[in-house]
This record gives structure tokens, C-alpha cells and sequence, in this order.
């Protein structure tokens, strides 16, 4: 941690930065996303196993859009967001100073994008066994089943938008959601107009996604939304061997064609 | 306020025989917004929209509805009425009530209603249409003609003499094709150098071709009557505005024993060769594989002998880039080898050889001076079988076509075998004889009873070697598929003709569809045959599928119509039926994100990177830009785009959703 706080304080001080994102103690022991822009400041920065909120979402947000260089303390998920909303063209490595941690909190001190796809690449994805077991449950289940299984388990939903609101690949300045010329996904939060909801975020998500969990840690309800991410992500990398969040230069599976490309699904 | 007229067409009965057209003029006339609404016998004649244009100036109409046939054919007439009327064409819809419903129903109410329910969506969608103006894009004058067959001869001649430019890329060192390895041709038995080779030097003389031989397409951008072509013109070694075509480079060349391509392996030619005496142009080429200064660093005999100092061992690729309006794809076929065969023995016998190898046999200037000679010791052979539809025709061989010009062409290879070797005897295995074509079934009838070939209908399960013979066992279905065995002394397989190496890759340059053989696809087997999908861009002779010299020569011509008449105007009118990214106000801008996932799909590379800057040059946002000249209105980047961001002109989100919207909550 004295380690991050010391290259924070480096980066501000010689003005490469004008921004550090990373954690500071909150009310309670919880820990809160923080912003510095002073080197001062930096001593307020922490690191523990709580500080699991996928930072990258930031970089998006209003808060970084005045600031033309932003540092940001990046554990793999924060990477791996950072290399797929490079991909998607929307930061610039010129613009962005990764200062990598592993999961452990160890540091790894800056990383450009190339260091960074390579740390993404040799990092653990945030898959644990019960998860696998649920994905295999719900796989198991015949297309009827496991549809009216979907469908109940979203009729808690209560359109809170937590899930997009913390998700850093859901960066689009106007949602669908609040489209109302044509009204494309029902306001009100009922059964089927939930489902809709939550299909155009999985497919909006799939071959993107780069399964940080954020959206399920957000849900007030508790809806398993990252298990629906990680089958797509599974069914992506049979279909298109294509995984998301490993190049800044990868070309989303769903929106690009190779030679190579099954198609299989023309009958 | 939306204010719509509703015109139902009985088609004569094609509608009104099965849906009640007053009925469901009755209907629309209740519908929100609908102020008009009539039916008539034949909406599409002069009466008919004589109707529309006084309608829509008595009620002072925003919106048509012409609940009709398919738009395919009458939607621009009734645009045109509107807008001869002043309503703005695209203002006016069509409703399908032939094709979408009377002729798929039986007369009955619920009939009545899905035709009451397709004029309501058009109705609804209208409502939404904008007044859209057509695009006007320059032309380039210039056309590239990708290959120097006789297809593509034909078709540079034709645009030249009509007074415009042409490029003509050939990836060989010479043009000519395929047709100027033939010996003679079908079905009049004229030489077929003697009538190509005085094409090929018009092309070289005519002042508006360029001609680019040893040169392939690096890539194409843009768009009709505006394409950027990037041209490699590949290094010959030779600088040819210094070669003067004496030859004596070839001759005293010491590396002579590599396999003569234009004699398909069947002569030897010098590392630096002209691919045949009539070449054009009449410059040689370094092979550098096989070139013995390209190998060891010594020799340069040919740099010695050359008294034009043309030779240029350190040449270097070159790239060329030049506009053009359109692109002429002539670039022909190619057909399967011998060792395509396993039953035939995998191209391993020597006198086993494929249709094109014969025509060099057979020709006065091939590898035997026109003497009928087996390859392997040289022999006259006494007997020959032709086995026709070798690979064609042939669904286990993944070539279910007809190659069709292997029954002409096998007729007239016995027939030339008969007139050079009298007292031999050819064998023709066959399927089917198909010779449709001005004297084509005269001309095999001619091999049959005056050249006494031997046609046997039947197929060649095998071919192997005793004795230094060729047996070839094959059935005779016309006498109750009786096994059949001949003993003969050379086989001509008339392999399946298929697509050229590098098609797949150049319909991938130019974004042109292709089938499954890689044949370059028409955009309409019947009334587009020689145009593609892209617009722009066409087709002619064998590359679209296997075709003769006649067909090939037409289709040529064709394609100098089709170009001439894209060249005949000043500047392009096209449809504004295309996508657009939304715009909003600042700071947004627009509610693209920049994700660019549209750029990767779209097929027709129309989408571009548009910057917004602030005042004082300062990066705001990257937007998606649809260039309107590109975009052919697929639709593709509306179906990735996220946030929604994107809409095609005519067909926009809002309007598809009023009309789902109009069938469902009614």
C-alpha cells in the first residue's frame, strides 16, 4: 500500500496526473471510492480486501471528463475494464495511468496497456466453485424451465438501474431505457417488462463483459446478474474463441466477422 | 397534423377477388389521421394516379398510402405521382395487399382483416416518414477492368470506344486468358489466337487503355462513381519503357528447364521468359524463384545481353493508386486438375491430362507443333477416351454444377484428335450431351456421324496402367450399364471448370458477394446478371460462373453498357434511404458513444470517425459518421448499435416501432 501511496504522490506532484481514483476509509469499516487531486491528500489512500468496487467505471463518469490525465489504482478486474474500454474507443492510453495491484493488494507499480494485457491475461477471473455449480444448475435446466426460471427470479427487479449504474462497460450517455421515441423497454417495473430490461443488458453485455461482478454487489435485491454474464462469456468463447478484457485492440466478437468464424447457425 | 390519403387497388382481380378492397377503404377512412380514402380497379394506371395527384392537392395530403402490390416494381411510379403533385416522394408508402395477402388467402373475413391491418401499419408508419431528398454524387470517368481475358479484352475495348477511360490490371505477364491457350474453337473450328491476338494488341494501342500486366488489386475504397483503387504492379526485373521485345534476354538465358505455366508443365522456359510468341506486351518477365542471380547473388547473363539496358535486377514492387467510377471483375476461371481424381490416379499417369493440356497438344504453336502426342514417350495414340463431367456434375465431389463448355469443347477436341491422327479412334464418356447454343448440336453431331467419335453414355468408375496402356472401366448405361473396358493409349479428363485462385480474396477487396464455389454471385440471376451487389461493381464472363466464349463476350459488352451508362451522367442520383447517426444538442452532441462496433460490421466500409472539436480545436467527442455515398441502407450497424444511435432513412426505429405498435395494441 506505501508502495501505491508513493507513486499517487509522484504522479500528482510532478503533474503527469491531475487525478488519482482509488479507496479511502468511509464511515464505519467500510471503504469508499476517493478521488485526489492533491499529493497531500494521497495519505488518505487505502488498499484493503474490501476495496473490491471496479474502479474503472470512473473514467466515464463526469467526474474525469474535465481531467486530461487520470491515474487509477487497478486491481486485474479494473485492468481488464480499462483494456476493453480501450477497445471499445473509449480511453486513451495517453490519458490513463494504470498503477496495477494484484487481487492480494501486492503492487505492481505502472502499467502501459501492453504490460497491463499481459498482467490481465496471466490473472485469475473472479469464478468461484458455488458459481460454477450454479451455472451448471441452471444450464441443466430444459429451455422452459430455465426461461420461467429467469423470468421469476427478475420479477424481483425494481428497475433501480444499480446494475448499469455500476457496471463500467455501461457507458452510453443515453440508455435505451430512457428512450421514449420509440418506448423500446416498459418504465414500470413489472414481470415481463423486467425480462426485457435485463435481456438487452445481457446482450448488450455479452462478448464484452469482463465479469467483475460489480452488478450483482449492486443489486439490492440480490439477483445472480453476473451468472448470466458468465454463461454468455462461456458461450462467446465456444462459439468465437474471443474473451473480452485481454486487448486493447480486440474487436468484439458480436460486432466483427472472421474467416474463421462458424456459421454453423445459417441453415 | 398528419393528414393521409388511403388508395386500396383491386389489381384488376389479383386483390379484389379475395379481399373486399371497398371494405378496407372503408376501414382506413376511420383511421386516426386518415382524411381520404378510396379504392379503385388499377391504382398503377393513368387514371389510377391521376387519383393520388389530385387527391393529395384537393385534401392537402402529408401522407400517402398505396395499399396495393409489392413496391418492388410500382413504388417508384406512385413516388413519382406524389411528387408531380408536390408531396415529397418519399412521403408515400406502399402496403402489399397482393403478395402479403390476397394471393396467400382465401376470400374470407379474416382476410379482409389482415389487409385492414397492413394498411393501418403503413398508415401509422407514414405518419413518422421525413421529406427525404435524393443524393447526388460525382462520377469518375474512368473504368478498371480486373483481368485481361476475353471478357475483359471485350469489355475495355467497349467502355474505351466510347470514349472513356480505362485500366486494365492482368496478373499475368501477358493478357489473353485462358482463350489464347486454346488451339481451336467451338463450334466453327476457327484458331483462337488468330481471332484474339488482334484484340489484344488493339487494347495495347488503343490511347484510352492503360494497361497494368504483372499487376494485382492491393485494394479498393469508396464508392460508385468514386473508387479508390490501389494497384501492385509487381516488379518484372524489366524497365519497360527501355524493353524493345528482341527476345534475346530469353534465348541466352542458361536457366531454361522451369515448368512453362502457358503450356500447363508440359514445355520448359527460361527464368526470364515472354509467356507466348504473341504476347502483350511483348516484354519479358523475371521469375525470381527461379532465377539463377535471385538464387546465388550470379549470372546476370540476360543484363549482358540486353542492348536496351532494360534489365533492373533491384526493381521493386510498385503501388499505383487511381481513381475510377466503376469496376469491371473479369477474372475468369480456372479448371481442376488431374490429380484431383483419385479413381484416375491422382494425376500420377503421364497420358492421363486435363481438357486445357489438350488444347495445347492440338495447338499449331503448343509444346508437339499441333501434333496429337502422348507426354509421356511421345507416341501418336492410336486410341483416345474423353471422359466428359469429370468432377462436374458430381455432388461427392462438392461440384454439383454443370461446368458447360466440356461437352463442346470434348465434341471438338475429338474431332480435331480425328482430323490430325486418321486412323485413331476416340472414345467420349458422357452424362448428357448439352449443347444448346446456335449450331452447337450441330457441331457434335458433326463428331459424332462425320468423325466417327465413339460416345458412350456412361460414367469412368477407374482408370489404371497395364502394359503400358491406360485401361479405362467405365459402364454403358444405354446398353443396361454393361461394364465397358478400353484399352487406350491417353485419356483427356474435360475436368470441372471452377472458380480462379484469389477469388474469395478479391470479392473480399471488393466487397462483393459469392457462393459457395466462390463464384462471384450477380445481384439477379435474370434482370441483373452482370451487376453485383455493390453498386459500382460488375461482373462478366466465367467468374461468375463457367461460361463460354460467346456468353463470356456478351456478358463483357454487357458490363461496357452498364458502364457507359453510369458515364453517361455527370453525377449519380441514389436513393437517401440510408443510415444516419442521430445529432443532439451540445454537449452530447449526438448519442453515439464512439464504441465504432458499427465501423466493423458494416459490409460496405461507409462508416467513418467524425471528430467534434470546441472552439479552440480541442477534441470534444468521436462520433460514427455514415458516409452517405457508401451506405447502401442495410441496416447492419442499426442492429449493433447500442445505444441506438443509428437510424436508416425511411425505415426508422420509431417507424417500425408504430407499425409492430399499430398491429399489436389495436
Amino acid at each position: 500500500m506505501e508502495e501505491i501511496k508513493k507513486i499517487a504522490k509522484q504522479l500528482l506532484s510532478e503533474n503527469k496526473v491531475q487525478m488519482v481514483i482509488g479507496f479511502e476509509k468511509g464511515t464505519a469499516n467500510k471503504v469508499r471510492p476517493a478521488f485526489f487531486t492533491k499529493p497531500d491528500d494521497v495519505e488518505k489512500l487505502i488498499y484493503n480486501e474490501a476495496c473490491i468496487h471496479n474502479l474503472a467505471l470512473y473514467l466515464k463518469k463526469d467526474i474525469c471528463h474535465h481531467v486530461s490525465n487520470v491515474a487509477i489504482v487497478a486491481n486485474p478486474n479494473v485492468v481488464r475494464s480499462i483494456i476493453q474500454l480501450a477497445s471499445e474507443n473509449q480511453v486513451k492510453e495517453e490519458k490513463v495511468t494504470i498503477i496495477g495491484i494484484s487481487f492480494e493488494g501486492k503492487s505492481i507499480g505502472i502499467l502501459d496497456f501492453k504490460a497491463a494485457e499481459e498482467f490481465a491475461k496471466t490473472q485469475p477471473k473472479g469464478l468461484k466453485p458455488e458459481d460454477r455449480a450454479f451455472i451448471e444448475k441452471v444450464q441443466a435446466m430444459p429451455m422452459e424451465e430455465r426461461f420461467n426460471y429467469w423470468v421469476e427470479t427478475f420479477s424481483t427487479c425494481v428497475k433501480c438501474y444499480a446494475c448499469r449504474a455500476s457496471c463500467p462497460m455501461c457507458y452510453c450517455g443515453k440508455c435505451n431505457v430512457e428512450t421514449n421515441n420509440p418506448q423500446w423497454i416498459p418504465v414500470a417495473s413489472h414481470k415481463y417488462g423486467n425480462l426485457e430490461w435485463h435481456i438487452m443488458r445481457a446482450m448488450h453485455l455479452a462478448g464484452r463483459c469482463i465479469n467483475c461482478g460489480e452488478c450483482t454487489r449492486a443489486c439490492p435485491v440480490d439477483i445472480p446478474l453476473n451468472m448470466l454474464s458468465y454463461m454468455l462469456t462461456d458461450f462467446v468463447m465456444d462459439e468465437f474463441h474471443a474473451e473480452a478484457g485481454l486487448s486493447a485492440t480486440y474487436a468484439p466478437a458480436l460486432s466483427s466477422y472472421t474467416n474463421i468464424d462458424k456459421e454453423n447457425f445459417i441453415k | 397534423m398528419a393528414r393521409i390519403g388511403v388508395f386500396i387497388c383491386h389489381c384488376g382481380e389479383n386483390i379484389s377477388a379475395t379481399v373486399d378492397c371497398a371494405k378496407v377503404a372503408e376501414a382506413a377512412a376511420k383511421f386516426p389521421g386518415v382524411v381520404h380514402s378510396i379504392d379503385y380497379k388499377y391504382m398503377c394506371s393513368d387514371p389510377g394516379q391521376t387519383l393520388v395527384g389530385n387527391a393529395i392537392k384537393e385534401h392537402n395530403l402529408t401522407g400517402v398510402v398505396v395499399s396495393a402490390c409489392s413496391p418492388r416494381m410500382h413504388e417508384p411510379t406512385f413516388r413519382r405521382a406524389c411528387a408531380e403533385a408536390g408531396l415529397n416522394p418519399y412521403q408515400c408508402e406502399m402496403a402489399n395487399l397482393r403478395e402479403h395477402c390476397s394471393w396467400v388467402h382465401e376470400r374470407n373475413e379474416k382476410t379482409d382483416d389482415k389487409a385492414i391491418d397492413l394498411v393501418r401499419m403503413l398508415v401509422e408508419k407514414v405518419k413518422r416518414n421525413n421529406a427525404l431528398q435524393p443524393i447526388k454524387v460525382p462520377v469518375t470517368k474512368t473504368a478498371l477492368v480486373i483481368g485481361g481475358g476475353v471478357a475483359g479484352i471485350q469489355a475495355a475495348l467497349d467502355i474505351a470506344n466510347a470514349g472513356h477511360k480505362v485500366i486494365m490490371v492482368e496478373r499475368e505477364p501477358s493478357i489473353g486468358g485462358h482463350m489464347s491457350q486454346l488451339s481451336e474453337t467451338f463450334p466453327t473450328l476457327d484458331c483462337s489466337q488468330c481471332i484474339l491476338t488482334p484484340r489484344m494488341v488493339e487494347v495495347a494501342q488503343n490511347p484510352n487503355i492503360k494497361l497494368y500486366t504483372y499487376a494485382e488489386i492491393e485494394s479498393v475504397e469508396g464508392f460508385v462513381g468514386n473508387f479508390i483503387v490501389k494497384i501492385r504492379k509487381k516488379a518484372k526485373s524489366i524497365d519497360e519503357s527501355k524493353c524493345n521485345g528482341c527476345g534475346l534476354c530469353t534465348t541466352k538465358c542458361p536457366n531454361k528447364k522451369n515448368p512453362n505455366e502457358f503450356e500447363l508443365g508440359m514445355a520448359k522456359r527460361p527464368a526470364i521468359y515472354v509467356p507466348f510468341p504473341q504476347a502483350v506486351p511483348n516484354i519479358p518477365v523475371i521469375d525470381k524463384t527461379q532465377c539463377t542471380y535471385y538464387k546465388t547473388g550470379k549470372c546476370k547473363i540476360c543484363e549482358k545481353v540486353c542492348q536496351a539496358n532494360a534489365i533492373q535486377f533491384d526493381q521493386q514492387d510498385e503501388i499505383i493508386e487511381v481513381p475510377v467510377g466503376a469496376i469491371a471483375i473479369c477474372t475468369g476461371f480456372d479448371i481442376k486438375k488431374t490429380d484431383f481424381f483419385p479413381e484416375y490416379g491422382y494425376g500420377k499417369h503421364k497420358d492421363i491430362i486435363d481438357g486445357l493440356q489438350f488444347e495445347r497438344l492440338a495447338s499449331a504453336s503448343g509444346p508437339t507443333a499441333g501434333e496429337i502426342r502422348r507426354p509421356s514417350d511421345g507416341q501418336v495414340p492410336k486410341k483416345i477416351v474423353f471422359v466428359a463431367c469429370a468432377g462436374s456434375r458430381d455432388p461427392a465431389k462438392g461440384i454439383e454444377y454443370c461446368s458447360k463448355i466440356c461437352c463442346m469443347y470434348t465434341a471438338k477436341h475429338a474431332i480435331l484428335y480425328k482430323h490430325k491422327v486418321h486412323d485413331g479412334t476416340a472414345y467420349i464418356f458422357y452424362m448428357d450431351i448439352r449443347a444448346a447454343g446456335k449450331n452447337y448440336d450441330e457441331f457434335t453431331r458433326r463428331a459424332i456421324e462425320e468423325d466417327d467419335a465413339k460416345y458412350i453414355r456412361g460414367r469412368v468408375s477407374k482408370i489404371y496402367e497395364r502394359d503400358g496402356k491406360l485401361i479405362v472401366v467405365g459402364a454403358d448405361t444405354l446398353m443396361g450399364a454393361q461394364t465397358v473396358e478400353i484399352e487406350a493409349d491417353m485419356v483427356v479428363l474435360a475436368t470441372a471448370g471452377v472458380a480462379n485462385q484469389g477469388a474469395e480474396k478479391l470479392a473480399q477487396i471488393l466487397h462483393v458477394s459469392y457462393d459457395q464455389h466462390k463464384f462471384f454471385s450477380e445481384a439477379h440471376p435474370k434482370l441483373k446478371p452482370v451487376e453485383t451487389n455493390t453498386a459500382g461493381i460488375y461482373l462478366a464472363g466465367a467468374c461468375q460462373s463457367p461460361k463460354d466464349i460467346p456468353e463470356s463476350v456478351a456478358a463483357a459488352s454487357g458490363v461496357a453498357g452498364k458502364i457507359s451508362c453510369l458515364f453517361s451522367n455527370s453525377e449519380l442520383t441514389r436513393e437517401p434511404l440510408i443510415a444516419v447517426v442521430d445529432r443532439l444538442a451540445p454537449p452530447q452532441y449526438s448519442s453515439c458513444t464512439g464504441c465504432f462496433m458499427c465501423q466493423s460490421v458494416c459490409p460496405y466500409n461507409a462508416i467513418e470517425r467524425e471528430e467534434i472539436k470546441d472552439r479552440n480545436g480541442n477534441l470534444v467527442k468521436q462520433l460514427a459518421f455514415i458516409n452517405p455515398g457508401l451506405c447502401q441502407g442495410c441496416g447492419t450497424c442499426v442492429a449493433v448499435c447500442k445505444s441506438k444511435s443509428i437510424d436508416i432513412e425511411g425505415y426508422t426505429n420509431s417507424q417500425m416501432y408504430s407499425e409492430v405498435d399499430a398491429l399489436l395494441n389495436f
